[in-house]
């Protein structure tokens, strides 16, 4: 039986379903051979037992299945009666509070003065709950102790036994506080008038529990009253309980209980005056009275309504109720002295007669004060459906500026497009604010149709704002229609002088191959400004379409303007983010580099070359590590290119590490070295002929265990095959037997995650004067399975040694191998397989160099390189680094997202160039 | 004058100064004195019972509010209390027994983030106080509790929060979008009707059910002398003291709790409800696949749960924990019409668009704060917190019973069904009693 059971833990319904049914066709000697099987908690296993009689207990306690009820209440009252402890007891009487009905009452009552298994007992009779379990529970108390008094009490209370109420009320006066307050609870639940005046005594004690208590029981007893049909007793302790201080609210919830809707005046009275938590109570209890009589009473009451604020939650109330009887007020209430009392007629309208309320709604967004269009906007924002649209278009012509400017939100908030033309009437209106809302509108519904109107728009005013507003409004169409653009290049050709220029800059915005056409005609224009427009519309094309035409311009042009706008819009237009092969950007940028010819246009170049993260653009970039005067900004496009990022490992490949070793051993600033020696440890090397391999060698210390000094150069890289020696300082050295020109030296220390070793390489000719050829005495980065690779400039040496100063964690050294490689024949970089990204050119987070003294159009720099010096607005967030200026508290976002920081230099120059730091 | 009614007259003051002539619902900053820090007398007094994890989060969002001071916390652990008065400083007192503070303290806004089986006694006695209450979820730990709670709430005019918001704000879990647009395109009807949820953790959603699983078979263990073990009991039966039972743990009993349905179910379920419109009822049949029978103490895994509205919505709940799994792949929101999946993608796509053209549903209280200076129900309050308690409890009920049960949403109880409803109503162990 245990067996059986003990599949029933975390059984499968249909199993377990199935185990419990064999269970009880085996009748009362299978269920108490279980019962047989519990066992007190931590001595032993009996999961399944309990499983079992829980799941019975649920199953056969539906009211559906009584022959089996009753066999299992059987078993359980057998167990109950046999001495047992007291937990395996309490748990048996937890399954009789389930299965059992009359058949159990005697033993549970036998319990009740149990110290333990009192309190089950009493909950099982509780639940049980027939006349016998109460009588039981009478007789009980009856015969209890003061201490042992309470449980039953409650017990009876939330029977709410009548016959229990002279027992329960003789302990109104008991010494012990509990049982005194059980009494005051249960006589109100048992709905004992006779406990009345001790109620209200309680109800108005100084002691604040006491009278919370006699409150609550107040209210209970009255309502107890009320049911049993005794509603004149009910009534007098209502208007007790309402005479008392902090009886007022509950008082009047009760009084709504007692007699409904006889309680309405007292309602109205209480939503009138100042005392707001008693009037919204007042309300709430009112809105829920049903009938057309209690609205008419709340909609005659309202006009007397003081102050305006209960007038305006009298109309939220009346709005709630969804009774069309209150419209005719409601409406009224539309023109009242007061705006709160206004808004709420407002949403009381759309709740009461939503189809109903919305003329009106967009009538007062139309012509009314600012505050009924703030309220009514909001409102029509959720209240309107789909008839909304039409009704505000309709509005837009007899508004206000103020209206209109709130049904135009209000129409680009719906996308209602259809009303396009509606809002393009108004594009004629005399005040300027309205003609701003209503391109910005236009923006959102505008589509080919508004175009020609906005395009004369655009060419005819003469405010500069509206102007701009205009090329928005007609760049957000093109965008979402490129088809609508036509217009805009037919008008560009047809254009002249300013308006041609301004046709341009707009043309920049909407590209497309037709205006690039005319544009590029345009920049060998023969007039000045049309010209200078051109370049920079070109400047701004939206693709990489431009390119072509801007690096011939540069290299055409005689006019330093023309060339460097040319040069920075072509970097621009080659660097934009794309699906073309990186090479193919780095080619185009070489193009570029080809081209410079001062310091400031090569940093330009370089600075779009340290986006493109592929060998192909190294190939440029080290052509400036050559220039004394761009060298720290080739630097630090090398690292741009080659150096991890987030979750991009970096580039690995020979180009990368040759440059990267360059900037190691040229670059000025401490960061960019930095960077370039920690990347310069991630590439892996293969490759080459150890020459250290099987040589002999000697060390300064005795050895750890069997870990003789051979297998440092057994050719073994696993941490068994390792020279382990007792102290450091120490060294190892290995004599290569001949005289031989070395480039490279490999140290493999034992790796386990945490250690970092110390020590320099040495060599000598003769075993006796020693020189340093790699510096490893500071290092701190931990040992790992790959070593680390020392190359330096080739030197002739017969002896190799490694002079060993520091292991970080114990007194010990343990060199996996060491490797020496005579000059060529050294490892070469692996290049790992490339990551399976495709290669798309992203702007990158940083990456730029510091940006360049006044140029050639007088722009000035913003940024020193340095510090944030001279920024203004909020810096927090930005900072420099590596002599650049990125944002620190939003990488993530700052990689895929441009944002901007303000100087307060930029005012005094004519515009604000977009910073080549885009961070 | 008693110490009631200057606490009594400090809260009126409350309640007045803000009434800007504002009932409506959609309240501008100012009318709570946005323009800056709130004088001392204006500030919410607010008082925190239980301390353990949630109840520092309280503790948390009380502290960083320029509008709220803490004047008292309350635990049965002397450690947990010590610390929860060292983080709320000077003026902030300490209690074991919260009859006591309520009794003593001015409080205006009282937090409930005890164990669920003390919730709904302790929300009754802190309204019956006259505070209001910001309660932990669930809401309380049987279906007949929750009426207690609605009637102290109207029978003292104090306003109530739960504390979950998905419904209001917030992307809703793992579904990646907020609940309004779904709202929006659920009530244009262009899904058809009735409609099926899947709440999974395929659409999002975990369950959770194997982290708050209780242990079966330990021995007893003594009690810390930090801990007033018979207090943190209180209306739940005197079972043997492991540590397990309590602390961080509890939600594995279902003496306490009802595990990892108990714990996310009001998150993840109270804004299907109201996506669906159904805060004033309930599911009329609810069915379980879980291991069964399940343990008497323990509480277990459990795989699916389907609740069925009367109008014929249905919910299914999947933990991915235990059985197979059928919601992979499949849409969050399923009508005759259309489909969402999670990412709000759509099928057809063009929904996605149409909601853009749909109003917005009508704006509910979303800050407390509001609720509370304005006498207003907040957005999530007794009657609908209610409606989403009833299912979580409703679920766990099935699981217990391991049969299909059919529930009245009027009376709230099962149809023709003993056991279950013996679960619905489970008494206290004295001297615990809600009235």
């Amino acid at each position: 039986m245990a067996a059986l059971a003990s599949e029933l833990v975390w059984a499968k319904p249909a199993d377990g379903g199935r185990i419990l049914e064999v269970l009880l066709a085996r009748g009362a000697p299978a269920l108490r051979e279980l019962v047989s099987g519990l066992r007190v908690p931590g001595q032993g296993e009996d999961a399944g037992v309990r499983s079992a009689l829980h799941g019975l207990a649920l199953r056969v306690g539906d009211g559906a299945h009584e022959d089996q009820r009753a066999m299992l209440a059987g078993v359980l009252l057998e167990a109950l009666a046999s001495p047992a402890d007291a937990e395996l007891l309490s748990f048996v009487i937890a399954q009789l509070q389930l299965v059992g009905r009359d058949e159990a009452v005697p033993a549970l009552a036998a319990r009740l003065s149990d110290a333990r298994l009192g309190d089950p007992a009493v909950r099982a009779l509780c639940q049980i709950g027939t006349p016998a379990a109460r009588a039981a529970l009478r007789q009980a108390l009856a015969g209890a102790p003061p201490e042992g008094a309470l449980p039953l009490v409650h017990a009876l209370g939330s029977l709410r036994d009548v016959e229990a109420i002279p027992a329960i009320v003789a302990h109104l006066g008991a010494a012990d506080r509990s049982l005194r307050q059980a009494a005051l609870l249960a006589s109100a639940d048992c709905g004992a008038a006779a406990a009345s005046e001790a109620i209200l005594a309680a109800a108005s004690s100084a002691d604040p529990t006491e009278r919370r208590l006699g409150i609550r029981a107040a209210v209970l007893l009255a309502q107890r009253l009320h049911a049993a049909g005794r509603p004149a007793e009910a009534l007098a302790l209502q208007k007790a309980l309402a005479g008392l201080p902090e009886g007022a609210l509950p008082a009047l919830a009760l009084r709504v209980d007692l007699v409904g809707v006889g309680a309405l005046d007292d309602l109205i009275a209480a939503a009138s005056g100042a005392d707001v938590p008693r009037r919204e109570m007042a309300l709430r209890l009112g809105q829920a009275l049903p009938g057309l009589a209690v609205t008419a009473a709340w909609c005659a009451a309202l006009p007397r309504m003081e102050p305006p604020a209960a007038r305006a939650a009298l109309v939220a109330m009346l709005g709630r109720r969804q009774d069309r009887a209150a419209l005719p007020v409601l409406r009224q209430m539309l023109a009242d002295a007061d705006a709160g009392v206004r808004a709420a007629a407002m949403e009381a309208l759309v709740h009461a007669a939503p189809e109903a309320s919305l003329r009106p709604l967009v009538a007062l967004v139309a012509t009314g004060p600012a505050e009924d269009i703030a309220a009514g906007s909001a409102l029509l924002t959720w209240a309107g459906g789909a008839e909304l649209a039409p009704a505000a278009a309709a509005a837009l012509g007899k508004a206000t500026p103020a209206g209109k400017a709130a049904l135009l939100d209000l129409l680009a908030s719906r996308q209602a497009v259809a009303q396009a033309p509606a809002v393009l009437a108004l594009l004629g209106d005399g005040e300027a604010p309205v003609r701003l809302a209503v391109l910005k509108t236009l923006e959102t519904l505008g589509g080919a149709t508004e175009v020609p109107a906005v395009l004369e728009f655009t060419l005819a005013t003469s405010a500069a704002a509206e102007r701009r507003a205009a090329q928005r409004a007609l760049t957000a169409i093109c965008r979402r229609q490129p088809a609508a653009a036509a217009p805009v290049v037919a008008a560009l050709k047809a254009a002249s002088g300013e308006a041609r220029a301004a046709l341009l800059g707009l043309a920049a915005t909407l590209g497309g191959a037709e205006a690039l056409a005319v544009v590029v005609a345009d920049t060998a224009s023969p007039d000045d400004a049309t010209r200078l427009a051109a370049v920079k519309a070109l400047g701004e094309w939206p693709d990489a379409a431009a390119a072509e035409p801007l690096i011939g311009l540069a290299r055409g042009t005689a006019d330093p303007r023309i060339r460097v706008l040319a040069l920075r819009g072509y970097v621009r237009a080659v660097t934009l983010p794309t699906r073309r092969p990186a090479a193919e950007t780095a080619a185009g940028l070489d193009q570029a580099w080809a081209l410079a010819a001062t310091a400031d246009e090569r940093r330009l170049v370089l600075s779009g070359l340290g986006t493109v993260r592929d060998d192909a653009a190294l190939a440029s970039i080290v052509k400036g590590l050559d220039l004394e005067d761009v060298r720290e900004e080739a630097a630090a496009a090398v690292v741009a290119v080659c150096c991890p990022r987030e979750k991009d490992p970096g580039l690995l490949t020979p180009a990368a590490y040759a440059a990267l070793v360059r900037v190691r051993d040229t670059a000025q600033t401490p960061a960019l070295v930095e960077r370039a020696r920690a990347h310069l440890e991630a590439f892996s090397f293969g490759g080459g002929v150890n020459i250290a391999l099987g040589k002999p060698v000697k060390t300064s210390c005795r050895q750890q265990g069997d870990k003789a000094p051979w297998r440092a150069v057994d050719g073994k890289i696993t941490r068994q095959d390792a020279w382990f020696g007792a102290e450091w300082p120490s060294h190892l050295e290995v004599d290569l037997t001949q005289e031989v020109s070395i480039e490279a030296v490999r140290a493999v220390f034992y790796w386990d995650g945490r250690r970092s070793y110390q020590y320099n390489v040495e060599t000598s000719l003769d075993g006796q004067t020693w020189a340093v050829v790699a510096d490893h005495s500071a290092n701190t980065r931990v040992a790992t399975e790959q070593g680390v690779l020392h190359r330096f400039k080739a030197v002739r040496a017969r002896h190799v040694r490694l002079a060993i100063l520091k292991n970080s964690v114990n007194e010990a050294v343990h060199l996996v191998e060491l490797e020496v490689y005579a000059e060529g024949q050294a490892p070469a970089v692996v290049v790992r397989p490339a990551p399976a990204v495709p290669p798309v050119v992203k702007a990158p987070p940083i990456q730029a160099p510091p940006l360049p003294a006044p140029d050639a159009e007088g722009f000035i720099s913003l940024f020193n390189g340095k510090d944030l010096t001279g920024w203004m607005g909020s810096t927090q967030g930005y900072g420099v680094e590596d002599g650049l200026l990125v944002c620190k508290s939003a990488p993530r976002r700052a990689a895929t997202r441009p944002m901007w920081v303000w100087s307060c230099r930029s005012s005094t120059t004519r515009g604000i160039r977009r910073p080549m730091a885009t961070s | 004058m008693t110490k009631g009614s200057m606490i009594m007259s400090r809260r009126r003051f409350l309640g007045q100064a803000a009434m800007a002539g504002a009932a409506v619902s959609i309240l501008p900053g100012s009318v709570l004195g946005a323009e800056g820090k709130p004088a001392a007398n204006d500030r919410i007094n607010h008082a925190v019972i239980g301390c353990g994890g949630m109840g520092n989060g309280h503790i948390g969002i009380i502290l960083a509010d320029p509008q709220a001071k803490l004047v008292a916390v309350c635990d049965v652990d002397a450690k947990r209390l010590a610390a929860a008065q060292a983080r709320g400083g000077p003026d902030c007192k300490a209690y074991r027994d919260f009859r006591e503070m309520l009794a003593s303290e001015d409080i205006d806004c009282c937090h409930v983030v005890t164990p669920p089986h003390w919730h709904a006694l302790q929300n009754v006695a802190a309204l019956d106080a006259g505070c209001d209450v910001w309660a932990e979820k669930p809401m309380t730990r049987t279906i007949d509790e929750g009426q207690a709670v609605i009637d102290a709430v109207r029978r003292n005019g104090r306003v109530f929060r739960l504390n979950t918001w998905f419904r209001l704000q917030n992307t809703f879990y793992g579904l990646g979008t907020t609940v309004k647009p779904l709202k929006k395109l659920v009530m244009s009807g262009a899904l058809g009707w009735p409609l099926t949820v899947r709440v999974s953790r395929h659409t999002g959603f975990h369950w959770k059910t194997s982290q708050w699983s209780g242990k079966i078979n330990m021995p007893s263990e003594p009690v810390p002398p930090e801990l007033d073990y018979d207090r943190w009991l209180g209306p739940a039966p005197f079972k043997p003291y492991f540590r397990h039972r309590t602390h961080g743990s509890f939600r594995g009993y279902w003496d306490y709790d009802g595990g990892g349905l108990a714990d996310m179910g009001q998150h993840y379920l109270d804004p299907v409800q109201y996506i669906l419109d159904k805060d004033d009822t309930s599911p009329v049949e609810v069915e379980a696949l879980a291991p069964w029978p399940q343990h008497e103490d323990a509480v277990g895994l459990w795989g699916r749960v389907w609740m069925k509205y009367a109008d014929g919505c249905t919910l299914i709940l999947e933990s991915c924990e235990w059985g197979d799994e059928e919601t992979a792949g499949r849409p969050y929101i399923e009508g005759p019409k259309g489909k969402v999946y999670p990412g709000f993608r759509t099928d057809p796509p063009e929904l996605a668009e149409l909601v853009k053209s749909l109003p917005d549903p009508e704006p509910m209280i979303s800050d407390f704060t509001v609720s509370m200076r304005t006498r207003q129900k907040f957005g999530l309050n007794e009657v609908n917190g209610n409606r989403s308690n009833i299912l979580v409890h409703l679920a766990n009920a099935a699981i217990r019973t391991g049969r299909k049960l059919h529930f009245d949403p009027v009376a709230l109880e099962f149809i023709d069904d003993d056991a279950a409803n013996r679960l619905v109503h489970q008494p206290m162990r004295a001297p615990w009693r809600l009235v």
